[in-house]
């Protein structure tokens, strides 16, 4: 063994820097290499918070302002879709106003509710009064029938759901705008199911508009099981959204096209979207009740921009049943705009929108 | 043989080096590390999965062509099953955090959780 | 006995400690703090004794012997994890014993055990294709850290012993 003569004591200690230094370089370079992934986007946001209501994910992203600001900005906005569900949407749970409506004694109707469900069934009522009976706000029947509402999906028998279509209607439905009170035939069930997640958005929406006009923030996104809500820009001066529109045979996060969007709010409804195959034929979660089957049709998901929340979501589902030709009508109406893809990878959007729109995946063209 | 001390002033740099660094990264991690966006599964060094760990909710199990099974839950990801013989990938748990990772070596397989860097959208309606 | 099969059987004993470390170890809780699948790496112990009393020969060979071990037991890719640790490390180990003066023991326990863990790291990164895998390695530093420092502890406590009661056979 060689032993270190008592000179070399120096250069022995100069080694050991160099090999510690060497060592920090490595484990530096391991840490920038980690955390390099973490940027992206357009803009890098100031809070994100995400939660679980309505059975989808929430997710919010605010733009600008202070982190900690932003941080309990984005719960608070979580927090309101959170209430709103507990409060006045669930289908399950008995603190809500419309589980307690569809779960009232008929006999007791026309029963007051509160003036946010009301105007929340009311816009519903309207919208779907639309769909030449293909929608309907009362369409709980035949949506739980499915298994829709609780992802226990079944195919009904024909005589299951010949009797669930007679309650699926909405002449029954009478909504009182002096009084808000509501009442509906026995059997029925009121049905906020493709409304709740685009109201979830208004609701998120507010609470971050409001922060913008205070400057607290420069904006935000929503997301409400894909339903999105833009607010303000992401860099406070007019920068607009690009918004991703989810790729109908893609994974979860795969888009094929992009929106340039100010500030809106958008919904897609696509037959990928809650699926479940039987005896080898594959249902989609949009039902037509003129047949009581899922919709059959071209089309593989629709994209509405509208005015609110709820407007897109319920436009979405509604277009999607209609089919784009005698959706332009009630587009107009709500002075709404819409994407379309159809099953061979087509794309078609309404006049004003198509510059807006960019394709992004090769196999998608315009029709 | 006999002057090798049990513990030298060295052994103290060494020690205090690796700790410090290796504790270092971990809290700096513990403190920075966002929520994932996104879990990448490759095997054998190629993408074969995306998961997005945002609307990940209820259970979701995917099962890769090598039979190993991954559970994407409450934004979080997690191998389920594989056939490994020490079943290492499967006590590494539940990923959530940018950055973290799990990996099945006998299988070739590799969860990552990633940030928002694919996208250059702000958001995507669904 | 002549001396060199004196070290044959010391060899041959310290490989079946080792086999036997490696098993005992692998009975051991593993807790949820922990990196998932590190090991205290008791085995070491062995590499150690054969590292610093019998030469690179026998240090190598119980690398290897325990490689084979780990790749009966736990199949081929954690055989080839062993090794390629266990090679890195011995290598390392008989380096520092050699040229070293300033560390004690501990001091080569905690980095052979280190280089154990960056060795076997990097043969699963080059398995997988990805190189993720070694966000373990802080967690692993950490962890070989504590092990190494007590392998080195051990080591230094019954080296001495183990010198004198074989000195007898060793001057033959």
């Amino acid at each position: 063994m060689l032993y270190i003569k008592a000179g070399s004591e120096r250069a022995k200690r100069v080694r050991l820097t160099v090999k510690i230094r060497a060592l920090g370089a490595a484990v530096l370079l391991l840490g920038s290499f980690l955390c390099a992934c973490s940027r992206g986007g357009t803009q890098t946001p100031s809070g994100h918070a995400q939660d679980i209501a309505m059975g989808s994910a929430i997710s919010v992203n605010v733009y600008g302002g202070s982190r900690d600001a932003a941080q309990s900005l984005c719960t608070a906005a979580c927090d309101a879709v959170q209430a709103l569900d507990t409060r006045v949407l669930s289908k399950t749970a008995s603190s809500s106003e419309l589980y307690r409506l569809n779960h009232t004694d008929p006999a007791a109707f026309p029963v007051a509710v509160s003036s946010e469900l009301f105007d929340a069934l009311a816009e519903t009522k309207a919208i779907y009064a639309h769909s030449g009976g293909k929608a309907a706000l009362g369409c709980g029947a035949l949506t739980s029938l499915w298994g829709m509402d609780t992802d226990e999906f079944r195919v009904p028998t024909q005589e299951e759901i010949d009797a669930a279509r007679a309650l699926c209607r909405d002449d029954t439905v009478q909504l009182n705008a002096e009084q808000n009170t509501v009442s509906f035939a026995p059997g029925q069930e009121l049905n906020l199911g493709s409304t709740g997640k685009g109201l979830g958005c208004d609701r998120a929406a507010q609470v971050l508009r409001e922060a913008v006009n205070a400057g607290t923030i420069t904006g935000g996104v929503v997301s409400v099981g894909g339903s999105i809500a833009t607010v303000g820009s992401p860099d406070g001066t007019g920068t607009s959204w690009r918004v991703g529109i989810r790729d109908p045979y893609g994974t979860a996060n795969e888009y094929f096209a992009t929106l340039t969007v100010g500030e809106s709010y958008l919904s897609t409804s696509g037959s990928y979207e809650k699926q479940f195959t039987e005896n080898g034929k594959t249902y989609h979660h949009i039902l037509d009740l003129t047949t009581g089957y899922p919709a059959e049709t071209q089309l593989v998901s629709v994209t509405i921009i509208a005015q609110t929340g709820l407007q897109s979501d319920a436009l979405s589902t509604l277009c999607f049943l209609l089919g784009e030709e005698n959706s332009r009508e009630v587009l107009e109406l709500y002075n709404a705009q819409a994407v379309f893809v159809y099953a061979d990878r087509t794309v078609s959007a309404t006049a004003s929108l198509r510059d807006g729109v960019e394709l992004v995946n090769d196999a998608y063209t315009w029709r | 043989m006999k002057e090798r001390k049990w513990i030298s002033k060295a052994d103290g740099i060494v020690l205090g080096v690796l700790v410090l660094l290796a504790a270092g990264f971990l809290l700096w991690r513990a403190f920075t590390a966002q929520p994932g966006m996104n879990a990448v599964v490759t095997v054998d060094g190629e993408a074969v999965l995306q998961i997005d760990l945002q609307s990940a909710e209820g259970a979701q199990s995917y099962t890769l062509e090598n039979g190993v099974r991954l559970i994407a839950e409450n934004h979080t990801v997690r191998f389920a099953e594989s056939d490994c013989p020490d079943g290492i990938c499967l006590k590494t748990g539940a990923l959530q955090k940018t950055g973290d990772s799990a990996a099945c070596v006998p299988n070739r397989t590799v969860v990552t959780v990633t940030g928002d860097e694919s996208r250059d959208v702000d958001v995507i309606a669904y | 006995m002549k001396a060199k099969t004196y070290r044959i059987a010391l060899t041959g004993l310290l490989g079946a400690c080792a086999v036997a470390l490696s098993y005992l170890e692998s009975l051991l809780p593993t807790a949820a703090f922990l990196p998932p699948g590190a090991k205290p790496g008791f085995s070491n112990l062995a590499n150690m004794f054969a590292a610093s009393m019998l030469g690179p020969l026998p240090a190598f060979g119980i690398a290897v012997l325990k490689a084979g071990f780990a790749a009966l037991t736990r199949g081929g890719t954690a055989g080839l994890m062993s090794l390629c640790g266990g090679i890195f490390s011995t290598a390392v180990m008989l380096l520092l014993l050699k040229k070293d003066r300033r560390l004690g023991f501990v001091g080569i326990g905690v980095i052979s055990a280190v280089c154990h863990n960056l060795g076997q790291l990097c043969v699963a990164a080059a398995l997988v294709g990805n190189l993720s895998v070694l966000a373990y390695l802080p967690a692993l530093l950490l962890f070989g850290a504590a092990a190494g420092a007590l392998t080195g502890l051990v080591c230094r406590a019954v080296l001495p012993a183990l010198y004198r009661a074989t000195a007898s056979f060793r001057k033959k």
